[in-house]
């Protein structure tokens, strides 16, 4: 691995949210930094630490890196600056571009969003300009009847087989169970549950003004949601829309949603590290010019070289 | 408001990371405790858990560090680079570290599962000298633990996919006693392989130098054989049984408990007992 630091840092409003910066030790880091945040109840450090294997590859390419826990979540103190918890993710993604854009010297950043976390970084991203690319995993998708059935049918061929078929079942069956509250997810703890229909135009409006502003988008599909993906499945209708043209879009079949093993955890660095890497190091045009940092960030003293 | 302090320390070709959670107030305490995290999933599922220890003992007055083993969690390094000698020295930097935030306090260890293990290992080196030990669930049995792991890693593997890569249970069935490369979500290093496969509870022996207390659920037989084989030597060792809905392997998640309320009193009171 090359030489990088890393420097621990709290920040926000009354210096509430807990981070770790990683910077390039030995080499002018690139105009942009990336973020990264948590995966449902992960901390910062992702879902089997990816997002510290992803800092690591960054920085080994010239890019420094922030990862960070929402509000709320991990080691950061729940914000209280918003109504709901959108909007408090979205102050927690600006306090972490300042607090960046202070210690670092850059002001633009790729973000990469896992799972709930996708909905607050297209959030942010549609009211932040700092904010020039998005990498999205297993965030929203719209699958059609098509898609749905062919899913249906392969997963009924290979229940027989299927070790955790039982189980699945069982918990399939509690949760329909009438009164059952056991296995529901609880409202509002990750991210406030809306109709598939409200989230597909919410999903669709974002996304245009996101590529009317040039934001770089990078759509991942992992294979825990579908075993096959033969035209862009998971955007459903959206696929057609000539806006959603320009976005890169991977089906990463042998990539769980955790992350879980080895060889899905080097295609998922491999793919995430080469596009944001790639966007990190391009030349940022003089029309995207972040806005001044806010707040005082509370450094601390102590950084690293790591062998 | 943060009310905690985050550190990097240790030598400098081995830094760690820790969060320091000054006392709250001076109670009077002269007690600090170091929490010891597990290994690799285990370390990632009980982080929140950990947080909520570390906030209550110091709203309690009792100066906390928690820490990432190097290679794991915020710590710099590659997980691959994971062994448990480099580990144990991590420990006692964390503990010199906490020595220099609290000098005067009796310093505790709480270690869980491998953290545990490595807390026992650590304190037999002489090199730092806690107070007492809280062991819960400890990992007396290396070869035991990794298959655990694979098997957790096996059954992760056949819930995530809808149409899972049974090679995964193939292999299982046809070595089940192989040590994994990897779990979890985690490389094992061939020293970890190494150093688990040699891992056994007579690798274990405690010493006088400070009491120990063992938390073990109540069908644990060799935690308490172990216990009671350490009691036989005439160490200050006492085994008491906890039990908790906390998994120690699965993702954290809504629907299954983070921070189990009996578990994080049980330990709290622990330092004193």
């Amino acid at each position: 691995m090359s030489d990088l630091t890393q420097t621990p840092v709290c920040f926000g409003p009354g210096n509430a949210l807990m981070g770790m910066l990683t910077v390039p030790a030995q080499r002018v880091p690139a105009p942009v930094a990336c973020l990264m945040f948590n995966m449902g109840a992960n901390h910062r450090v992702g879902p089997r630490r990816i997002n510290v294997k992803l800092a690591h590859v960054l920085a080994a390419r010239g890019v420094s890196s922030l990862r960070f826990d929402l509000g709320g979540i991990g080691d950061s103190d729940a914000l209280d600056t918003g109504p709901d918890l959108q909007t408090r993710a979205v102050h927690s993604l600006q306090a972490a571009m300042d607090v960046a854009q202070r210690m670092l010297g850059v002001g633009q950043f790729v973000t990469v969003a896992m799972c709930s976390g996708v909905e607050h970084a297209m959030s942010a991203a549609a009211v932040d300009a700092r904010m020039v690319a998005l990498s999205l995993f297993d965030g929203f998708a719209f699958p059609q009847r098509r898609t749905r059935w062919e899913l249906t049918v392969r997963r009924a061929l290979a229940a027989p087989l299927h070790p955790s078929f039982p189980g699945k079942a069982r918990r399939w069956v509690l949760r329909h169970l009438p009164g059952n509250t056991a296995t529901q997810a609880l409202p509002g703890y990750f991210v406030d549950r809306r109709p598939p229909n409200v989230n597909a135009l919410w999903f669709e409006a974002t996304m245009k003004r996101l590529v009317e502003r040039e934001v770089a988008v990078q759509l991942l599909y992992s294979g825990s949601l579908h075993v096959c993906d033969r035209d862009r499945d998971q955007l459903g209708a959206l696929r057609r829309e000539p806006f959603m043209q320009g976005l890169q879009y991977e089906f990463m079949r042998e990539v769980d949603h955790t992350v879980c093993t080895v060889k899905g955890q080097q295609l998922f660095l491999q793919s995430v590290g080469d596009w944001v890497a790639a966007h990190c190091l391009a030349t940022p045009g003089p029309e995207r010019q972040g806005r001044p940092a806010a707040g005082t960030p509370r450094a601390m003293a102590a950084t690293l070289a790591a062998p | 408001m943060t009310l905690f302090t985050p550190l990097m320390f240790g030598p400098a070709s081995r830094q760690v990371f820790g969060l320091f959670h000054a006392p709250y107030e001076d109670r009077g305490e002269h007690t600090a405790v170091l929490l010891c995290p597990p290994f690799g999933q285990e370390g990632l599922r009980t982080h929140r858990f950990f947080k909520v220890l570390a906030e209550r003992l110091a709203r309690a007055g009792i100066a906390t560090l928690r820490f990432d083993f190097y290679g794991s969690g915020d710590s710099p390094g590659d997980e691959s680079e994971g062994e448990l000698d480099g580990w144990r020295r991590d420990l006692c930097a964390a503990h010199e570290e906490l020595r220099r935030h609290a000098p005067d306090a009796a310093i505790v260890w709480i270690g869980a599962r491998l953290g545990a293990t490595l807390a026992v290992l650590a304190a037999r080196n002489g090199l730092c000298d806690p107070a007492r030990l809280v062991l819960w669930e400890p990992v007396i049995d290396g070869q035991g633990y990794a298959r655990l792991l694979r098997e957790r890693h096996v059954e992760a593997i056949d819930t995530t996919f809808c149409i899972p890569d049974l090679s995964w249970r193939r292999s299982l069935a046809r070595e089940p006693d192989a040590l994994p490369e990897e779990a979890l979500g985690v490389r094992l290093s061939p020293a970890l392989q190494a150093q688990l496969r040699a891992l056994t509870p007579q690798s274990l022996p405690l010493t006088a130098l400070h009491e120990t207390l063992v938390l073990a659920p109540p069908d644990d037989t060799p935690t308490a054989q172990w216990a009671a084989e350490q009691q036989s030597r005439h160490m200050p060792v006492r085994l008491a049984y906890l039990s908790h809905p906390l998994d120690w392997t699965s993702d954290p998640y809504p629907h299954s408990a983070m921070v189990p309320a009996d578990a994080l009193s049980r330990l709290q009171g622990a330092i004193h007992e």
